[in-house]
């Protein structure tokens, strides 16, 4: 069954090849590109909600997910005629720079994800099962924080890309204005949380286990990582 | 570091290494962009800044007790009028009258 639910897992490959969610921020209409992500978790839940009822049903599961996630890239990839867009015709010099660019972005993505599940794995043979729990979901509740903070910087980035040709002076301005506005984003988010779920007894009726109590500080430094990708550059 | 630190401090150490980790990145990324010419301005950093430590401030010693849903707006509240009183106190006369890039 759990090599069923893999393989039918590895469908999500398809539908983020075609997924043209890419262009539309590169065109600063991140309003289309947000709305064909909800679309699809949208229309994941809801076959979820619909299609699996008992433990059996979880091949169905990977299966909803491509739909939605296959679903939200059409409805996309349709739009695309109407903001003007044609597929541009092959020019095999610049896909190679872009290649060897996104090489190297790659790689350090790799690096940093084995990086990251390190340290789980490394808890796991050093500390009890209950402290990796805890220390993984101190880690989701920030990656939440995390992923705010990262779509307001994927926000900008097409603007960073305009003002480049301007010169420093233009492009220390809109540094200057990303890092205030995710500032002012992620500022509030990340010491509300560190008060909130870490610093105050409604956390641990919050998250349901007094063991919380244990992790907070380990929660008070992903906060700080968190800010970390709020500001950083 | 987590070679180091997890045998030693448990998942304190593995989030210990986790921060230093990020912060280590942070200043790499100034220093690459520093070499490409361009430095941030800090200034208008200050008043978010210092908006949301007031806001934590006041949350740690009177909202320790308060339901958390509660917290949460209270918090909202409070950045939303700490934001808005540095920046009138900052720049001069309230915001409203001034627009948003001031």
């Amino acid at each position: 069954m759990s090599g069923w639910v893999v393989f039918l897992s590895g469908l999500s490959f398809l539908s983020l090849a075609a997924d043209p969610t890419w262009v539309y921020k590169g065109l600063e209409r991140g309003v289309s590109a947000a709305a064909a992500q909800v679309l699809a978790q949208l229309l994941y839940v809801v076959a979820v909600a619909a299609l699996v009822q008992t433990p059996e049903d979880v091949l169905r599961v990977p299966v909803a997910q491509f739909a939605g996630e296959f679903a939200a890239a059409a409805a996309l990839l349709f739009g695309l005629p109407l903001l003007g867009w044609r597929w541009p015709r092959a020019a095999w010099g610049l896909g190679r720079r872009l290649l060897v660019s996104a090489g190297f972005l790659t790689a350090s993505r790799v690096l940093r994800t084995l990086i990251v599940t390190f340290d789980v794995v490394l808890l796991g043979f050093m500390v009890a099962a209950s402290e990796v729990g805890l220390y993984t979901a101190a880690y989701r509740f920030c990656f939440l924080l995390m992923a705010i903070a990262g779509a307001v910087s994927a926000a900008y980035l097409p603007a960073f890309t305009r003002v480049a040709a301007e010169g420093a002076e233009a492009l220390r301005d809109q540094l200057s204005e990303a890092l205030r506005m995710s500032l002012l984003i992620g500022a509030p988010l990340v010491a509300g949380s560190m008060v909130i779920a870490a610093g105050s007894s409604s956390s641990t009726t919050f998250l349901g286990t007094p063991s919380w109590c244990c992790t907070k500080p380990v929660y008070r430094l992903f906060c700080m990582a968190a800010l970390r990708r709020s500001t950083s550059p | 570091m987590n070679l180091v630190a997890i045998p030693q401090y448990g998942i304190v150490g593995a989030a210990t290494a986790t921060a230093l980790a990020e912060g280590t990145i942070m200043v790499l990324a100034l220093v690459a962009m520093g070499r490409l010419g361009v430095h941030p301005a800090l200034r208008p950093l200050i008043t978010p800044t210092a908006a949301a430590a007031i806001m934590a401030a006041i949350l740690l010693v009177a909202g320790r007790e308060w339901a958390l849903p509660v917290q949460i707006a209270g918090g909202a509240a409070l950045y939303a009028a700490a934001f808005a009183t540095l920046h009138m106190t900052r720049r001069g006369g309230p915001l409203w009258s001034r627009g948003w890039s001031d």
